[in-house]
């Protein structure tokens, strides 16, 4: 545990290396030849996502590096796989969306690089010092490519949102972590977990300590946008360009949840176990912002006429179901969270990259655009369908199996919370379908509108191509074939709950 | 390093955190008790313009507060606070290169902490320069064509 062991950490040095080096080739080049850096950043990206693939199968239990300040086990190596190929999607995305802009090309794929690798190093994270450094890594970089468009009023008033919002989240978080090194004398998360927390529930330092926690909560939760830091999203995902809020609605969703579940799991593990009464009446604050995030972001999802704006406020809802996990807080409760993750993935990429083809075309992101999109472009169209479906959790796709594991795991606790919990997210379940079907009603039942912009789409780049087909047969696949993914998440949640 | 912080900090008692509590108390009498001190002693005036003018030395305002600025202005702010940052923690990394942490608490030998030290700063300013150059060639430092 006191060892180096620098090696270990090869997919983010490898990371780090072909960021520095797509940095070096975007100051050599002239604004209309980054090929380059594209190369550079498509090239880390895929070896670093290969060797975590890699470093999956030669794991044994949980190895450390940087004396302990840097873990690898199978929990760490499920995320960085899916950041990994949210990364690849994203950027592919990004190559078609670049076609449209003049200029930016080099940064725009040096800030998502940055922000792959924040995401690599929160899968890692052992204390809060290192989270804090990784977490403003993704942030920073996410700043700067809500604000990409630089001429879009929209995208600038979503990068102003964004980070005034975003440091003070940040303010919370690190105004709780001193709270928690204050209580517990340590930064390291295993200290919390095996004897700090319990220790000092019982004495003056448990209330610090709780206080921190809290405070750790706010900051996070503005991450994964639950209620109520929520009120950003809307904007910040209309306003963004369309493979940034793809990026954000999972890379950076993901990320809050990989840390939320360490801190949790590290601050509240301890006084669980040892059946304080805290330990409750926490549970029963995560299940009220779990069913106020529900309810928030299903209802105000059912008013909204522009696609991105209504992803937005569904990616709210999403955040509640996934908020029910935590609040589970059990190995089912974190296998359904991981294989919910897993799901998510393949859905919400693939109806983000019908969004930027559409949006390529119509320029617009009113869904009164999308009417006649069944007829104009089946494939695209199927693709949508089946992503939106998923997302609202119809059988047999994969978003259902997702909220089947979280209301299993939450019902299986038995106390009233858990109940009312599950009632209210079932109700939320119930709105979705409503506004899911309304576009999909728009796609196949609507005639496209007279001389309207909705044309077949042709051209299509091949890593699209790619894109649109994997997330449909993974939306599909997640949905059939449940158990191999299902024992990936059992192994990751048990590496979580080790410690 | 971070060991001996552990020591020092596992034993704490609220009693501890009092300075804290203190200087909280300090904050909030001085702000109130300011605003209340005005608000008792001073003469209450009916405002008029010249009292809503805002106060600049005397002089008389020229002009709006809310213009704009050139973005390369910000440009250069920005850049001055990345290298100044970097002067912040350069100075003191220089001033205690090795000093004060005993052999064998962290690293077996000294030669292996100095290794360290230096090495985790070459990294460093490696990420910085290369960042640097990529400002330079930017132009972002070129004032008439950026």
């Amino acid at each position: 545990m006191n060892e180096w062991n620098i090696g270990l950490a090869m997919p983010e040095w490898i990371l780090a290396i072909s960021a520095l080096v797509a940095l070096f080739l975007d100051a050599r080049t002239p604004y209309h030849r980054k090929e380059g850096v594209g190369n550079a950043v498509w090239i880390g990206v895929i070896v670093a996502t290969l060797w975590s693939i890699m470093q999956g199968f030669g794991l044994d239990g949980k190895e450390y590096a940087f004396r302990g300040r840097y873990g690898l086990d199978a929990f760490s190596v499920l995320f960085k796989v899916i950041f990994g190929i949210t990364a690849m999607f994203v950027m592919a995305m990004s190559d078609t969306w670049l076609k449209r802009v003049d200029r930016g090309h080099g940064e725009f794929r040096l800030l998502t690089i940055f922000a792959t690798m924040g995401m690599f190093f929160v899968a890692s994270v052992e204390d809060f010092a290192t989270l804090f450094v990784a977490l403003e890594l993704i942030t920073v970089s996410f700043y700067c490519l809500t604000a990409f468009k630089r001429n879009d009023v929209r995208s600038i008033e979503a990068g102003i949102k964004y980070i005034v919002l975003g440091a003070l989240a940040s303010a919370f978080l690190l105004l709780g972590i001193a709270f928690i090194y204050g209580a517990t004398g340590s930064l390291l998360l295993r200290d919390l977990a095996s004897s700090g927390a319990a220790d000092q529930i019982g004495h003056a330092g448990g209330a610090l300590l709780q206080f921190g926690v809290l405070l750790t909560l706010v900051g996070l939760g503005f991450k994964i946008a639950a209620v109520p830091f929520q009120v950003w999203t809307p904007d910040v995902y209309e306003g963004a360009a369309s493979p940034v809020t793809a990026f954000l609605s999972m890379g950076s969703k993901a990320a809050g949840f990989v840390l939320l579940l360490k801190v949790v799991r590290a601050c509240l593990g301890p006084m669980a176990d040892s059946g304080l009464a805290a330990a409750s009446s926490w549970g029963a604050l995560i299940a009220l912002l779990a069913g106020l995030t529900i309810l928030y972001g299903n209802l105000g999802a059912m008013w909204q006429g522009n696609l991105k704006r209504l992803l937005g406020y569904s990616s709210i809802g999403h955040a509640g179901y996934l908020l029910m996990g935590v609040m589970a807080f059990n190995h089912a409760g974190f296998t359904a969270i991981l294989y919910y993750l897993m799901a998510y993935l393949f859905t919400v990429l693939g109806v983000f990259a019908v969004v930027v083809l559409v949006n390529g075309l119509t320029k617009s992101h009113r869904v009164d655009d999308y009417a006649g999109l069944g007829r104009t472009n089946p494939f695209l169209a199927l693709v949508l369908t089946c992503g939106l479906l998923s997302l609202a959790g119809v059988p047999p796709l994969a978003g259902f199996f997702g909220k089947f594991l979280i209301f299993r795991a939450v019902i299986a606790k038995g106390t009233v919370v858990a109940y009312s919990l599950a009632a209210v997210g079932s109700l939320g379940v119930v709105v979705s379908m409503y506004y899911y079907l309304c576009v999909v009603k728009r796609i196949y039942m609507h005639e496209a509108p007279e001389n309207g912009p909705m044309k077949t789409i042709s051209g299509i780049s091949r890593p699209m191509m790619a894109v649109l087909w994997i997330c449909l047969i993974g939306i599909f696949v997640l949905g059939f074939f449940v158990q191999p993914f299902m024992s990936l998440a059992e192994q990751a949640a048990s590496a979580l709950l080790a410690g | 390093m971070d060991h001996l912080l552990i020591v020092a900090a596992r034993d704490n008692a609220p009693v501890d955190y009092l300075p804290v509590f203190i200087l909280l108390l300090l904050a909030v009498v001085l702000s109130v008790s300011q605003l209340a001190i005005s608000w008792l002693l001073g003469k209450r005036v009916e405002t008029n313009e010249a009292k809503d003018e805002p106060y600049e030395c005397g002089i008389e305002a020229d002009g709006h507060a809310h213009t704009r600025f050139s973005v390369k202005f910000y440009l250069v702010a920005v850049l001055f606070i990345l290298f100044d940052i970097e002067v912040v923690f350069l100075y003191p990394w220089a001033v205690h290169f090795g000093g004060g942490v005993p052999d064998g608490v962290v690293f077996e030998t000294r030669g292996e902490l100095l290794g360290f030290l230096f090495a985790e700063m070459a990294v460093f300013l490696t990420i910085l320069f290369l960042g640097w150059y990529w400002v330079v060639k930017k132009k972002a430092l070129d004032w008439e064509e950026a």
